[in-house]
């Protein structure tokens, strides 16, 4: 339970190769950044809620490449109906990771609505049979290589702490995030072709 | 038959994707869309995640066009202006405009009120079947010019064009 995201996504960084990495505002975004700053992965900024579907939209589009979905407890709040769309469109090609601290961590650390919620029995219900809780770094990276492995829609509710500090600044801004996508893909499917 | 040129017109502007929240006008189109092998279709649960899914799609320089309600519509402001607008990604919104002239449904009449001033506030363009030509041109010329603009391009469609 005292599994820091940075240990998280440090672990991360260095096992994730194929897959594009969807991140969500705040740290996620900002520490995938500066440890794996990559042009395949799209970077979201500010759309609270928004890297579950921005994820399954990139996965329709580069099939059967695998998406890596980043987002926070307080953000999946905000479109927990998502569950529900991520398994009726039927993409098998993504993998949701939840950071789950129970607070709004980019606004101060304000708890949410409702804490201790498991979001992996959610993900069940909402009909991801696999999706799983994992409390440490190395269940973590077993879990994205089991998902990649399974090549099923797959849910990981990563338990972590809140570590609300001085911010941190974002790289880059927005519309820098396509162009330097696009240049990747287009060369990705050339080689692939 | 109006979904049919739609759906004519989707193919020609080369749209791959259609991501729904239904509308009892958008029936035609929906069940037309699921009988065609060319195009995937998502429904969503929330308008909202309804231009996530578009703005994800676009990002790998494919065609997505999302299906909404006017009504639908007015709760997208941010997803629109910080995804479509931050992140110039161009998308076809196909907008069943309820409550316009040709349906004074008091029910519906403020949805078409409000979001024409809506989209012009979010600086997203806005066109009638008719001022882009009819269908299925008028799908074509909305797809191309969000390209262009790198933005959402909303097409106000009225009840026979999807009739």
């Amino acid at each position: 339970m005292s599994t820091s995201r940075y240990a998280y996504l440090e672990a991360l960084s260095q096992v994730v190769e194929e897959e594009i990495v969807v991140t969500c505002l705040g740290a996620p975004t900002k520490l995938w950044h500066r440890l794996r700053p990559r042009d395949q992965d799209i970077y979201i900024y500010d759309a609270m809620g928004m890297a579950i579907p921005v994820a399954l939209g990139l996965a329709a589009a580069v099939w059967p490449r695998r998406v890596l979905a980043m987002e926070g407890d307080g953000a999946l709040l905000m479109n927990l109906g998502s569950l529900l769309t991520v398994v009726g469109a039927g993409m098998s090609n993504l993998t949701i990771l939840l950071f789950n601290n129970g607070v709004y961590e980019s606004s101060g650390g304000q708890p949410l609505p409702c804490r201790g919620v498991d979001f992996a029995a959610l993900a069940r219900a909402a009909g991801i049979p696999t999706a799983v809780r994992v409390d440490s770094a190395a269940a973590l990276v077993e879990a994205v290589r089991r998902a990649a492995r399974s090549g099923m829609l797959s849910f990981i509710d990563a338990l972590t702490v809140p570590e609300v500090g001085p911010p941190e600044p974002y790289v880059g801004r927005p519309p820098q995030v396509r162009p330097r996508f696009l240049r990747w893909w287009r060369g990705a499917r050339e080689t692939t072709a | 038959m109006g979904y049919r040129e739609m759906l004519a017109g989707l193919r020609e502007a080369g749209v791959g994707l259609l991501v729904s929240v239904p509308d009892t006008w958008m029936s035609g189109l929906l069940a037309a869309a699921d009988a065609v092998p060319w195009i995937r279709h998502i429904r969503a649960a929330r308008e909202e995640e309804a231009v996530g899914i578009c703005a994800g799609y676009a990002f790998a320089g494919a065609r997505p066009a999302l299906i909404v309600q006017n009504g639908g519509l007015l709760g997208c402001g941010s997803e629109l202006v910080l995804l479509t607008k931050g992140y110039r990604l161009p998308m076809l919104l196909l907008v069943s405009h309820r409550g316009s002239a040709g349906d004074p449904y008091w029910l519906h009449v403020p949805k078409a009120v409000h979001v024409v001033p809506f989209l012009s506030a979010l600086a997203v363009p806005h066109y009638t079947v008719a001022e882009l030509g009819g269908l299925p041109r008028a799908v074509v010329r909305a797809m191309e010019y969000a390209e262009a603009a790198e933005t959402g391009v909303a097409l106000l469609l009225g009840k026979d064009d999807l009739a």
